[in-house]
């Protein structure tokens, strides 16, 4: 009787020459889902530095995760100090400069899927290459390259240095349909002292004297099945992973939202009654590599949100029909 | 829809409104005048049926219908003053949660020096803001564009699909939104 494992080993010594460009794939993989764990249970904190545009943040963050699930504090080092505090069950940005102080739900991190053989990962492959691109070091740590290239122009391409030791993510571009990075952040120092004081989880700027736009009541609004919402065209590999209704902190209607994915990629369509005429948004904008791409159907506002290419927003928000009926 | 609804200001007045509706009740409360004239009666019935003179309403009925000849049928521009005090003063005074409470009341009342009698723990305006403001009033430039009710939802959204994207970016996503630059534009 030949063991399954033991089949493997001994194709892996029959065909290593063949099987390197498979490897170094699945490797890379193995480097991704190390990091997304990372990410979610290190004990970490340390400072990074994020460029975009020509501009240049720095910011703190300090990451703690027990039994108690996940905290994470991010805090911005010049400027306007906003904070972001999120743990299990809320995500509270406090923007000073705002004078407001904005509270969503959170949920749990995604991580990338452990089976590597999964349909998931398999589906990914059509749309990325993943290859392992060499060593370097980082905020004086060891780091291994991870780079993700799309096959198509609908998607961006990352360059992730991933510390060695850890699978932490300390430095990582976003990459642009012509190659060029839309997005860097890198750590300059970190520390993963194994326990976090629950001190520096705490936002420093409590908003007293500051608006709250808060929504206790979220995903218990009805989730309809009527589907009056068509989303007509989507790039190859992006399909439907969510619906539900929304209560945002900022709108006071529940706003229909759509998540679609290519495993990798995410794009958020929200449809949301809006009142008033000038509050109205049509066209392109962005923050980052972030998009957005807003589109007027049958009196409502459609808004196309993320990390993909303007022209990925612009295709799926033109895309929306209203369907009448059933 | 309306009678669920009325169910919920008349649990609401009894203090037995769950934590979850109760946000989500007072915003419409704020928003559609005949709620809050459904208050007014059910505060009048019980009152009546209890055989109390009215010491809640003293004045209340006149001041609701002046407020709501003042008020332009929701504005565009977000008059900060909706929504009748003394409801604000009875919901904090029911004693539910004082955190609860807190959150819905500072929804209510975004700018009420009432709060500061209702809960110590909160002070929600300054005397400086009394000139009308918008309900969502965003100085930033973060997203390039002109209108700031577009860019306080296009943050709202922000905030909203980062939850929903997958974490291939570490910290990147909540970066952008600590991190960007004011005098973006």
């Amino acid at each position: 009787m030949i063991k399954p494992l033991r089949a493997v080993f001994f194709l892996s010594l029959i065909l290593p020459a063949v099987s390197w460009g498979v490897d170094s794939s699945r490797e890379a993989q193995q480097w991704l889902v190390r990091m997304s764990q990372a990410a979610q249970q290190l004990n970490y904190q340390g400072n990074f530095i994020y460029l975009h545009n020509g501009k240049l943040e720095s910011m703190r963050v300090v990451h703690k995760f027990d039994k108690e699930g996940e905290r994470e504090r991010l805090i911005s080092l010049n400027g306007v100090a906003r904070e972001i505090v999120r743990d299990n069950s809320h995500v509270t940005c406090i923007l000073p400069d705002d004078k407001s102080v904005m509270v969503d739900k959170s949920r749990p991190k995604k991580l990338f899927p452990v089976d590597l053989t999964s349909q998931d990962v398999m589906r990914l492959s059509e749309y990325y290459n993943f290859e392992l691109a060499g060593q370097d070091r980082i905020a004086s740590r060891d780091t291994q390259i991870v780079r993700v290239k799309p096959r198509d122009r609908f998607r961006f391409g990352y360059r992730l240095w991933l510390d060695t030791e850890t699978g932490l993510l300390l430095k990582s571009d976003m990459v642009d349909e012509n190659g060029k990075p839309v997005e860097q952040i890198m750590f300059t120092g970190v520390d993963f002292s194994p326990s976090i004081a629950d001190e520096l989880l705490k936002p420093e700027l409590m908003g007293r004297e500051y608006k709250w736009f808060e929504h206790e009541k979220d995903e218990a609004v009805s989730i309809e099945t009527e589907q009056n919402w068509q989303v007509a065209s989507l790039p190859a590999g992006f399909a439907m992973t969510e619906h539900g209704k929304r209560m945002l902190p900022t709108a006071n209607n529940p706003v229909d939202h759509f998540v679609y994915s290519d495993g990798l990629a995410t794009v958020s369509v929200y449809i949301e009654k809006i009142e008033a005429q000038d509050d109205l948004m049509r066209g392109l904008s962005h923050m980052g590599a972030v998009h957005v791409f807003g589109n007027v159907v049958n009196d409502f506002q459609v808004t196309v949100v993320g990390e993909v290419p303007a022209s990925t927003v612009t295709m799926i928000g033109d895309s929306v029909r209203y369907t009448q009926g059933d | 829809m309306k009678d669920k609804i009325r169910e919920q200001i008349s649990a609401l007045m009894d203090g037995e409104l769950s934590d979850m509706e109760r946000p989500l009740l007072l915003r419409q409360m704020e928003n559609d005048p005949s709620l809050r004239a459904d208050w007014e009666r059910y505060h009048l019935i019980r009152d009546a049926l209890k055989g109390q003179s009215s010491g809640f309403m003293g004045g209340f009925s006149d001041r609701v219908s002046k407020s709501l000849d003042e008020e332009p049928v929701i504005s565009s521009t977000r008059s900060k003053k909706r929504f009748p005090t003394s409801i604000a003063r009875y919901v904090a005074g029911i004693g539910i949660a004082a955190s609860v409470a807190t959150v819905a009341v500072l929804i209510a009342l975004p700018d009420s020096p009432l709060v500061d009698n209702a809960n110590q723990q909160v002070a929600v305006s300054t005397p400086a803001e009394n000139a009308p403001q918008e309900w969502v009033r965003v100085s930033g430039t973060r997203w390039d564009v002109d209108q700031p009710a577009v860019e306080s939802r296009l943050n709202s959204y922000l905030v909203n699909h980062n939850e929903y994207s997958n974490g291939m970016q570490g910290v990147l996503p909540y970066a952008r939104i600590v991190g960007y630059d004011n005098e973006q534009k």
